[in-house]
């Protein structure tokens, strides 16, 4: 089963971001990167059915050229093959993201075959788009779902066959058959990725890191600046100390409507 | 209760300035030991022990290991699994060969990941510990077929393994052991006997247990030169590999001890029906010889225990110094209650722990890049002069590593004042766990025997001259530096104290009662100054990774200077003192 994960390299989540003066881009100065949590669970679930159908994982990024660690750790948890298409500044908003990698994807497949999954996270951690793994599904002319929790695939996972997918909704679960190749969009939960093993590590400094140049044509979309909102600050009001703050719960309760 | 947090810019900051782990990835040995692959498998190894063992840590002192009624050892909560994630993710195997599923790494940063591996459980650590210690036995001593049948699942840690030297009467003094061995038709030998303090001597983390039992043949010469080593599985091997038969061997009992609740220090019986069947590893009546050969490593890890331990009570002190309020300190707004890390005292007892712990961490860090370079060099010379620095740096790396372990551990306690003494806070598990260390894999006064007994004669004294010099050195390479002439000034009288006391021991070398009764302040002479040279090498050296990091690590070295180097002269009067009084209070007081 040949799967392919494409991964993007992230500030770490719930770090505080800082805007640039001009407000144009991220400050990126002290900030830890990592890759999108739902990518992770994607590497991870690629893994798992390569494990259980034998195949190979290729992860993909489009970015600066340290997304290299991004796609060094995939392979330090199994992934065999990264291919980066490098590209600098701002100004790749999630259609002309989705152009470059689709031109990538098309040319590693005229090379090495077809994909039989291509798998995506559900949305970035940061910019939170949601279209890249949709539009390239699309231009691939591929079926697509979003919002991932359970992968399984039919027969040896190879070639003509399905792959099943399962997403929560209110209540319950729907189930998609679709026929591969497929493109899905994955979610936290879907698994719980490992960590990488020692010999991983050693594994993923071996492993060659294919580059390509990234071309595409300006999307629609284009950032006007960025700032960062005032923190919500929560305030403590004192009500009263012991027996003298009774009336005072009493009327909190009273306006909560709990009385 | 805190988290455990791996303090990996400290590790990085030894690993790169109290030894020089970029310099051991130009020998071809360690080629693959990049700082990038460095670096990731240090943050790699830091978030797995910080979240996957460290959180057993509490379980593991307040259930501990149970032995149940059929004889068998279940380990507390948590801890069968945590090993086999660890055993999965590989970090038993970083410093052992690629060939047997190792990762062919330096030891240097194999005791950085052990470091984070104790801090996070002690009890548990102590399982891989020994299995590292029976690996390098067989390693060292194993024919090809021994090799072949145990070390590939020992590296990965999917066996365990054991060291089998204590019997009730044959402690320090391992040539008084009584366990027999004798030979069976088919070329193994039935092991018969009794052992004690056998960690992980059973549980129930792995498959199988590979113990390696010190015994004596017939009519082997008594003492020392008649022990011969044994392997002894649990479980018997099939002709396929596959587990066989349990062997004739049982844990009878655990101990109830002060700490490491987590590890099951077991009572061995060896052949209680038919014999123990067991496998001879190296040559007849060289069981210690054997040994020793993974001594200079073990003890190196002992040490570490104290170094990983008081980083852990630190990190715990130091968060409760910042949330518990009480007295108002010198400054502060009247009528308010300041956070005890505001308090003068607090902030003495913080730093002594956090720049003690830097210096301990530098010495074992040192001592073990000596190590990988014994191990690998191409060129005799070095190889020669780094097995001596080795052996030198070894028994200071146990002893004192140990005994800063239990005061450091103390001053934890003592930082949180009565609520350490409350067990639900934490803070005295670290003071109960670090307390074995000092007193196995050779007392603390039989490493300062060793020291003053076995290394100061090395090369006719030329190990600890050039030693000696080496701490000249530093002296000299504060010279100008302003920040650091009060460390300057400290360590150059501290190192004239050490240089007359190592004098005097020369000189009185035929006088061996003299000599011992003066042998553990020697070793805590020439310890601490290790250390104030380790710290004064590290504030230079951080003078040109910026100001912050030139400020801390000045700081550190300032601070230890004057709270512990400082003290270093004072002791010659004790190493110099001569065995009469002892030998007076032996037949008074003592008698």
């Amino acid at each position: 089963m040949k799967i392919l994960v494409c991964v993007k390299r992230v500030p770490a989540p719930g770090a505080k971001i800082n805007v640039t003066a001009d407000g144009s881009d991220v400050d990126a100065a002290h900030l830890g990167f990592t890759t999108s949590p739902h990518e992770e669970c994607a590497v991870e679930g690629a893994v798992q059915l390569v494990e259980e159908h034998s195949g190979e994982v290729t992860v993909l990024t489009l970015g600066p050229g340290e997304s290299e660690e991004q796609l060094r750790y995939a392979a330090s948890v199994g992934a065999a093959h990264g291919v980066l298409v490098e590209v600098d500044g701002n100004g790749w908003d999630p259609q002309r993201t989705a152009a470059a990698l689709t031109t990538a994807i098309e040319g590693i497949e005229a090379e090495r075959g077809r994909f039989d999954l291509i798998l995506f996270g559900n949305e970035s951690a940061d910019a939170g788009g949601f279209q890249v793994g949709v539009r390239v599904a699309r231009a691939l002319g591929r079926p697509m779902v979003q919002g991932i929790k359970g992968i399984e695939a039919s027969g040896d996972g190879s070639g003509e066959g399905t792959i099943t997918a399962r997403r929560e909704i209110d209540g319950g679960f729907e189930v998609y058959e679709i026929p591969r190749p497929a493109v899905l969009g994955v979610m936290e939960g879907l698994n719980l990725p490992r960590y990488p093993t020692m010999k991983g590590r050693l594994a993923s400094k071996k492993i060659e890191i294919a580059k390509l140049a990234g071309h595409a044509d300006e999307g629609g979309q284009s950032r006007i600046t960025l700032h960062r909102p005032e923190e919500a600050v929560s305030e403590t009001v004192i009500l009263g100390t012991g027996a003298e703050a009774a009336a005072a719960v009493v009327d909190v309760l009273d306006e909560l409507g709990v009385l | 209760m805190t988290e455990y947090r791996a303090p990996l810019d400290d590790i990085r900051f030894a690993l790169r300035h109290a030894a020089n782990i970029d310099a051991l990835a130009e020998m071809a040995a360690y080629a693959h030991a990049e700082p990038d692959l460095v670096d990731g498998l240090l943050d790699e190894a830091g978030r797995f022990f910080e979240q996957v063992v460290a959180p057993t840590n509490r379980d593991g002192d307040t259930v501990g290991a149970v032995r149940n009624a059929d004889g068998s050892i279940t380990t507390a909560p948590g801890h069968a699994k945590a090993y086999g994630q660890m055993c999965d993710a590989g970090w038993g195997g970083i410093g052992f060969p690629e060939e047997y599923g190792g990762g062919g790494l330096p030891w240097l940063l194999g005791i950085a990941v052990q470091e984070m591996m104790t801090s996070a459980n002690m009890g548990f650590s102590l399982c891989p510990l020994l299995t590292q210690g029976a690996i390098d036995a067989l390693l060292h001593h194993g024919t090809e077929v021994q090799k072949e049948t145990y070390l590939r699942k020992m590296v990965t840690g999917e066996w365990t393994g054991t060291m089998n030297l204590t019997e009730p009467h044959a402690g320090s003094d391992v040539g008084a052991l009584t366990t027999k061995a004798a030979p069976a038709a088919d070329g193994s030998w039935l092991i018969t006997g009794q052992k004690i303090f056998i960690t992980y001597g059973d549980h129930d983390m792995a498959e199988n247990i590979i113990h390696l039992v010190l015994a004596r043949t017939p009519g082997s010469p008594p003492g020392t030169k008649g022990i011969s080593l044994f392997i002894v599985p649990k479980f018997l091997l099939n002709d396929d590999g596959t587990l066989g038969d349990a062997n004739d061997l049982s844990c009878v009992s655990i101990e109830h001890k002060l700490g490491i609740h987590a590890s099951p220090t077991c009572v061995m019986s060896y052949g209680d029906n038919e014999g123990a069947i067991g496998y001879m590893l190296g040559e007849e009546n060289q069981g210690m010889h054997c040994m020793f050969t993974m001594m200079n490593n073990a003890r190196l890890s002992v040490g570490l225990e104290g170094v990983a331990l008081a980083e852990r009570a630190y990190q715990q002190a130091l968060a409760y110094s910042h949330e518990r309020l009480q007295g108002r300190a010198i400054g502060a707004e009247p009528g308010t209650s300041s956070p005890i890390v505001d308090h003068q005292d607090v902030q003495r007892m913080l730093l002594d722990m956090r720049s003690s712990i830097a210096a301990i961490r530098g010495l074992c860090y040192r001592n073990a890049e000596a190590l990988d370079i014994a191990a690998a060099s191409t060129d005799d010379d070095v190889r020669q002069r780094a097995d001596e620095l080795a052996a030198l740096l070894t028994p200071l790396s146990k002893s004192w590593g140990t005994d800063l372990g239990c005061e450091l551990t103390s001053i934890g306690v003592q930082v949180h004042g009565g609520m350490g003494f409350i067990e639900e806070t934490g803070a005295a598990q670290h003071f109960r766990d670090a307390r074995i260390a000092p007193i196995y894999e050779g007392t603390n006064g039989i490493q300062a025997i060793d020291l003053v007994g076995r290394k100061l004669g090395l090369r006719g004294g030329g190990v600890i001259a050039d030693h000696l010099g080496s701490i000249a050195a530093t002296v000299a390479s504060m010279d100008g530096i302003a920040e650091l002439q009060s460390v300057r000034t400290i360590l150059a009288s501290a190192l004239e104290a050490v240089t007359e006391a190592t004098q005097w021991l020369a000189e009185n070398a035929g006088d061996m009662p003299a000599v011992l009764a003066g042998a553990m302040a020697y070793l805590d002479m020439l310890a601490i100054t290790t250390g104030g040279q380790i710290l004064a090498d590290g504030a230079v050296a951080a003078r040109s990774l910026g100001a912050d990091a030139a400020a801390e690590r000045a700081l550190l070295a300032r601070f230890f200077a004057a709270n512990r180097l400082a003290g270093v002269p004072g002791k010659v009067p004790a190493v110099t003192a001569g065995a009469a009084d002892l030998a007076q209070a032996r037949a008074t007081i003592l008698s």
